[in-house]
């Protein structure tokens, strides 16, 4: 009776071990590969510390990776950055059409009210239309369809003096 | 030692090596193919790391471990059969299969016919029979991984011990 049948018999007063079964070699029936158990420990460390470190990020925001939270804060602040954006282009717009106004086709859309108009009051018209109420001068220069030099030769050859409007 | 912090990492690397042979081992006996029992043996540490903090001082370790690779290999399996729930795909035959192929079994005849006749066991009575036979485990030990009373065990050894000799003597 070799050892392993001794362990048998003697250890819980177990069962015969049939003759078949005593026959039986039960070592290396499965190949392994060659070092594997060397790489084995140095493997699992490499994914245990891999899921480590994910459920460390995971618990380093809990409350924004639930989607309750995370869903209303990303649409609060869509709505709030398109309410920026929205007021911004209307403001655009609004600025664009006030400095779009071009004198020459003003006057020529509307004769009848600059036929008799004098040049004084014009120039009036012009500054009280512009934001600029601080420098008359420049709000009339800032139309960019007239230049400099041509409002000069224009007070020029209407005799007007260009001092007047710093008095207005 | 392996539950302290600073030498955590240092002593579950002494674990693994300890373990890593006969953890292999239970499973390989259990899936057959090695790759699969890589991913297991791989997957069982890692709940052994895990949960590491449940671990009760007054049970073994390795019966600890035990209780969880047999668990993974359970699992394993079960979820195999599932997926082969087509009538013409039987997953013992595809078991069966790789004890033939030459790469994943290197026993002689008489070895092969005795997995050939495990394989036509119930997986819990199979993984008592190679417990007791192949690991030489004592009942209590069996007893205490998988969470089945020494009587119950016994029966069913003698069971398996009795299917596998009809088996090996009608081929």
């Amino acid at each position: 009776m070799n050892e392993k049948n001794k362990t048998y018999n003697s250890e819980e007063n177990e069962m015969e071990i049939p003759e078949v079964l005593k026959n039986v070699n039960k070592s290396s029936l499965f190949p392994v590969p060659e070092k594997y158990f060397d790489g084995l420990p140095s493997k699992i460390q490499e994914r245990v510390f891999a899921k480590d470190q994910k459920s460390v990020r995971m618990r380093t925001f809990p409350g924004l990776v639930q989607k309750r939270i995370l869903i209303p804060v990303v649409s609060m602040f869509f709505i709030v950055a398109l309410f920026f954006i929205f007021n911004r282009d209307k403001g655009f717009n609004d600025e664009y059409q006030f400095t779009g106004i071009n004198l020459e086709e003003t006057m020529d859309q509307y004769p009848e009210f600059f036929e008799d108009m004098d040049e004084y009051t014009m120039i009036e018209v012009l500054i009280t239309s512009s934001d600029n109420m601080d420098d008359p001068a420049s709000a009339i220069w800032s139309d960019s369809s007239i230049t400099n030099q041509e409002i000069l030769d224009y007070f020029d050859e209407e005799n007007i003096d260009v001092e007047y409007l710093y008095n207005l | 030692m392996i539950r302290g912090n600073e030498s955590r990492n240092y002593g579950f690397n002494l674990l693994v090596r300890q373990y890593q042979e006969r953890v292999y081992h239970l499973i390989r006996r259990m899936v057959i193919d090695h790759s699969d029992t890589d991913d297991l043996v791989q997957e069982t540490f890692i709940k052994v790391w895990q949960n590491m903090e449940s671990f009760r001082s007054d049970s073994k370790l390795f019966t600890w471990i035990y209780r969880i690779a047999t668990n993974e290999a359970l699992s394993f399996l079960n979820k195999k059969k599932r997926r082969f729930m087509l009538p013409l795909v039987d997953y013992d035959r595809v078991l069966e299969s790789k004890l033939s192929d030459g790469h994943s079994f290197s026993g002689d005849e008489i070895q092969k016919k005795l997995f050939k006749a495990l394989l036509t066991l119930p997986e819990k009575q199979r993984l008592v029979f190679q417990m007791k036979y192949f690991e030489e485990l004592k009942y209590d030990e069996i007893s205490e991984v998988l969470g089945t009373s020494v009587g119950a065990l016994k029966a069913s050894y003698h069971i398996a011990v009795k299917k596998i000799e009809e088996n090996l003597k009608t081929d």
